[in-house]
């Protein structure tokens, strides 16, 4: 579970994040959409503990910079993140390693499934960006964390790969997985969301249930919101 | 107006007026440029020494620069050709209608001018040049012109080298095989001198070095040749030299055209390289400096569990980086620290340059690198011993340098085997101390400081200001123990001084791991 409680985050004068607050479940999908420059990638970095802010971040029911809650956290970087000088295989090891975890075969599942298993060996610096983006998945995941964040994951992935995390999100959310996808390609996430907030200028301007009885499709609403000036 | 007139002259415009704009930029500029008239202003107040040093001893220097510049810069051939286009100038240039040898003289236009800016640093050598060997300012100008005309034919052989020899490895191990066997040649002949020379060991690396057969060294040889020639006011050695420096433009245009030579594909890789490098200093992210072929080896990390598998991590990074102890820059530190030594036969001294040098490279370790990645702030251990484990690898790296520096001492100056181990724990425990103050300005300033430059100046300012108290505490024990205690023990008293500062630094920094922003990144 995932609780972010009147979260404000600036940068000197600039505030980037205006008292933000939201709840994800166990087992719900959340998608945090807005145009750039809205505060997405700021609030997913305030949740996974990276920047500084005011407020309160919980992750199942424990403040986000404890060791605990960095324990159940996985967290899927914007800019993929790879060693240049570690092998894929390693970058799991590596990861296994500094959250004490037994490896029980994720590892191999997920580089199969991202048809990394061949590039086992292979140097980060010699993956394509596409590649290291599907390696920074595999890291965020291989821990089994039960809260994982993911900042614009389709981008530079292939086909297939966009194919397969759709279906890992799915399965996320029937193992009780709490998830939240910020990303501004709507269509990528229409289908299966369960909670929506629309970001804009640091504020959540509209928050959607995939329950609610609307007419309205997301994008028709994002459209609304974020170019019109209006509010939900 | 031309359009690469135009490009060239608005790149210019628009970059004084940024300097302007940008008040760090401003304050920059103004700050070096008064430390530059302040070294003029103190270099000519101090005057010539009234015993000159041997003016050949400066031909030698100048040899050596301008030798390891043209090495450092020509070798990129053999990787990634010459940074001589932008990424904007690949794209936008290379695709628009002009003629290939247009794009070849702009790209050796815009090559001359980043050259020349390189020369500058020089004049912050006015000083100690001025007293030592009466060099004047015009002549500091000769001496910076031909930095510059090094640094552009390096980079142009650079080019060719690449051009030459990309897509093949055949070509390239023969060009290797040529370029290092001509260098090694010309040092074996020095080398074979020095050996073979008589009286002190300055006096015989200075004879080898003034022998007719190194105006021959590629480059190098002949430039200081005409340098030398405008320190003399030896007109005609310098219209040699320069002949020389036009020859190779000549040859290399020739042979572009000769050859047909389609450099645009040839450019391209060192365009992407120096891209992604400017890309990730924008992002705060730290270039991996790797070898072409990485030799990858034994796989997996095997050993470490929480935050000590960082430490394993960068045991099997630094492998493949074939960085075990040493890199080629802290080979040369070394070797100019013992040439200084012998150039002053001064222990202190030699002891201050080498901690002079290593201000810098201590900030380019792996630790540093970590921090610019998100898994060291994510991994849910404590961020102390987080910390602790990422500058574990920069340690054992540290003590082999500081040995590597003044082992040879006690051969070549008057410096006793105490007074060298003292000097290697000392310089050890600078080394440690300045990995303090890294962290620290990263606390305090971090990855948003808007100017490179000035948080450069800043970081050498808070290395001066923590180098203050260990620096008194060796003094002290000096004129304490003076007449009958070694210098040894002043530089036992920095070790432990500066050890105890380096503690206090990191405990102020102990949790710079929590989250990225403690580091400002």
């Amino acid at each position: 579970m995932l609780n972010v409680n009147q979260v404000t985050k600036k940068y000197g004068k600039l505030t980037a994040v205006q008292n933000v607050s939201f709840q994800i479940g166990n087992g719900e999908i959340a998608v945090l959409l807005g145009p750039n420059g809205a505060g997405k990638s700021t609030i997913i970095k305030c949740i996974s503990g990276l920047l500084r802010f005011d407020g309160e971040i919980q992750i199942n029911g424990l403040g986000n910079k404890t060791l605990e809650a960095k324990r159940a956290l996985g967290y899927v970087p914007e800019m993929p993140a790879v060693y240049d000088m570690l092998t894929v295989r390693e970058h799991l090891e590596f990861i296994l390693r500094a959250y004490r975890m037994e490896d029980d075969g994720t590892a191999d599942a997920l580089l199969e499934r991202f048809e990394l298993f061949d590039k086992h060996d292979k140097l980060g610096k010699e993956l394509s960006k596409g590649m290291q983006q599907k390696l920074s998945i595999c890291c965020a995941l291989v821990h089994r964390p039960s809260v994982i964040i993911f900042d614009e994951p389709m981008v530079g992935l292939d086909p297939h790969a966009i194919k397969q995390l759709k279906e890992i999100f799915l399965e996320l959310r029937d193992s009780g997985v709490t998830v939240l996808i910020s990303t501004h390609m709507i269509d990528s996430v229409e289908n299966y969301w369960d909670k929506a907030y629309i970001m804009k200028d640091g504020a959540f301007v509209a928050e959607r249930s995939a329950s609610d009885t609307n007419e309205e499709s997301l994008e028709t609403l994002f459209f609304r919101l974020t170019e019109s000036g209006e509010s939900a | 107006m031309s359009s690469l007139v135009y490009l060239v002259t608005h790149k210019a415009k628009n970059r004084i007026r940024e300097i302007f704009r940008r008040p760090s930029e401003l304050i920059v500029l103004l700050i070096v440029a008064a430390f530059a008239v302040f070294v003029i202003w103190t270099g000519n107040m101090s005057r010539a020494s009234e015993t000159l040093r041997d003016m050949r001893e400066l031909h030698a220097i100048l040899l050596a620069i301008y030798l390891v510049v043209f090495v450092l810069i020509a070798k990129n051939g053999f990787v990634n050709g010459a940074a001589m286009f932008s990424m904007a100038d690949v794209n936008l240039l290379f695709n628009a209608p002009y003629k290939a040898k247009t794009m070849l003289f702009y790209g050796l236009f815009s090559q001359m001018g980043h050259a020349l800016s390189l020369g500058v640093v020089l004049i912050y050598q006015y000083s100690w040049l001025r007293s030592a060997y009466d060099v004047t300012l015009v002549k500091l100008l000769a001496i910076m012109i031909g930095y510059a005309m090094t640094v552009f034919l390096a980079q142009m052989v650079a080019m060719l080298i690449y051009s030459l020899t990309s897509g093949s490895d055949q070509k390239c191990r023969i060009s290797k095989g040529i370029f290092y066997g001509i260098i090694l040649a010309f040092l074996g002949v020095f080398g074979y001198h020095v050996m073979q020379g008589e009286g002190e060991i300055l006096q015989r690396v200075v004879a080898a070095a003034d022998l007719p057969i190194m105006h021959f060294l590629p480059v190098a040889g002949f430039l200081r040749f005409g340098v030398v020639g405008a320190l003399s006011g030896n007109w005609i050695h310098v219209l040699i030299a320069v002949a020389c420096f036009l020859l190779c433009i000549v040859v290399y245009y020739a042979l572009v055209s000769l050859l047909r030579i389609d450099f645009y594909e040839d450019v391209l890789k060192a365009a992407e390289v120096s891209f992604s490098a400017i890309t990730a200093r924008k992002e705060g992210k730290a270039q991996e400096l790797a070898p072409r072929n990485v030799k990858v080896g034994k796989t997996g990390i095997t050993r470490g569990e929480g935050a000590a598998v960082i430490a394993q991590k960068h045991k099997i990074e630094n492998r493949r980086s074939r960085f075990l102890l040493f890199d080629l820059m802290s080979l040369i530190f070394a070797a100019a620290t013992v040439i200084f030594a012998v150039i002053i036969k001064d222990a202190v001294g030699a002891f201050a340059f080498s901690v002079y040098m290593m201000v810098m490279s201590v900030g380019s370790g792996r630790w540093a690198k970590e921090l610019t990645m998100p898994y060291v702030y994510l991994i849910p251990e404590p961020p102390f011993k987080k910390l602790l484990f990422t500058i574990q690898e920069q340690l054992p790296a540290l003590a082999a340098q500081s040995v590597l520096n003044f082992i040879l001492l006690p051969f070549l100056i008057d410096c006793d085997w105490l007074t060298a181990v003292a000097m290697m724990v000392a310089r050890f425990s600078f080394g440690l101390l300045f990995i303090g103050v890294n962290l620290l300005l990263s606390r305090i300033i971090g990855g948003n400081a808007g100017n490179k430059a000035l948080l450069v100046m800043v970081y050498f300012l808070f290395c001066i200001l923590a180098s203050v108290p260990a620096i008194a505490a060796g003094v002290a024990v000096h004129f304490v123990y003076l007449g009958f205690a070694d210098i040894a023990f002043s530089f036992l008293a920095v070790f432990a001084v500066n050890v105890l500062l380096s503690i206090l630094l990191l405990f102020l920094c102990r949790n710079i791991l929590a989250s990225s922003q403690n580091n400002n990144r």
